[in-house]
């Protein structure tokens, strides 16, 4: 940053719990109105934002995740025996 | 006669006595039994969720949530009525990912070096407007993120996935991996500035590739 002030330092110190939504309204409005008047914490507040989201549809999106109950209780047919089983029969 | 025929005349009439008791028993169990599995089985989704970024690739996903409720029918009874059916499920499907990743790295690991929150951001030397921290972030590979977070020591990593990557709240994640919220609140916090780490050292890698 080239104009890194108190506020700057204050904001970065907040940044993750304020992508978290964990900070209480007030310490998130303080944030809110640095990013407003300082591009340089706005522009790292973007990335960290995207890179959050780039970083999850990386390591497994959510395409997959429709995952088949059916499938998995007839998988557990056959190897538990049980309840299941005799559910599945029902 | 009937004093002789005395021992018999008890050992007949005690089934009859015991067997309606133990006939109910055996309902109630089995009625308990289906009641767990039916309530484990609502949450299939979440184990696979979490199964998915835990071990990579669906068919280990679907390999490990399937050993995960095998484990859990197989000792359904130790489950304690009451309590947090989910978590105690997803934690079996936690532990078995670990045990999983024990077999497969026997190396010794290194603890990555923490930076800064911004540390990333200002060695891809920053950026002006949001396009272009779209483009620059564009430049991290799938598979330098996938290695980046691989390399995370265990506890950090799990923290990130079931948190940053699973959408599970701090509590859940807190309960998922049976320690305190605390200790979720600060592995997140230096699992997230490792993984910045460890981008950074991907994206050296792959500029030092480039150039050789």
């Amino acid at each position: 940053m080239s104009t890194t002030t108190g506020a700057c330092a204050h904001a970065e110190s907040r940044m993750q719990a304020y992508l978290d939504k964990l900070l209480s309204p007030g310490d998130a409005l303080i944030v809110e109105q640095h990013l407003a008047v300082c591009s340089d914490c706005a522009s790292a507040y973007h990335f960290e934002v995207k890179l959050r989201k780039h970083v999850k549809a990386c390591c497994g999106g959510a395409a997959d995740e429709d995952h088949c109950r059916e499938e998995l209780l007839a998988k557990l047919k056959s190897c538990c025996g049980g309840a299941a089983d005799e559910r599945t029969s029902q | 006669m009937r004093r002789y025929l005395g021992p018999v005349y008890v050992s007949l009439m005690e089934p009859e006595i015991t067997a309606p008791s133990e006939a109910r028993d055996l309902a109630v169990r089995a009625r308990d039994r289906v009641r767990f599995e039916e309530d484990a089985l609502a949450y299939a989704d979440d184990a696979y969720r979490v199964a998915r970024r835990l071990t990579g690739s669906t068919e280990a996903a679907e390999e490990l949530v399937q050993d995960a409720y095998v484990r859990a029918f197989r000792s359904w009874e130790q489950y304690t009525p009451g309590t947090n059916l989910r978590a105690w499920l997803l934690r079996i499907v936690h532990n078995l990912a670990v045990d999983a990743g024990r077999k497969r790295q026997r190396t010794p690991h290194m603890e990555p070096v923490e930076e800064s929150d911004y540390y990333l951001y200002q060695r891809m030397g920053g950026t002006s407007t949001p396009e272009e921290a779209d483009s620059v972030v564009e430049r991290l590979s799938q598979g330098g993120v996938v290695s980046a977070l691989a390399a995370l020591p265990q506890p950090y990593r799990d923290a990130v996935v079931l948190v940053d990557l699973a959408d599970f709240s701090y509590q859940d994640a807190a309960d998922i991996l049976d320690v305190p919220i605390g200790t979720i609140m600060s592995r997140l916090h230096r699992g997230r500035r490792m993984l910045k780490t460890e981008l950074a050292q991907t994206i050296e890698n792959t500029a030092e590739a480039a150039a050789s």
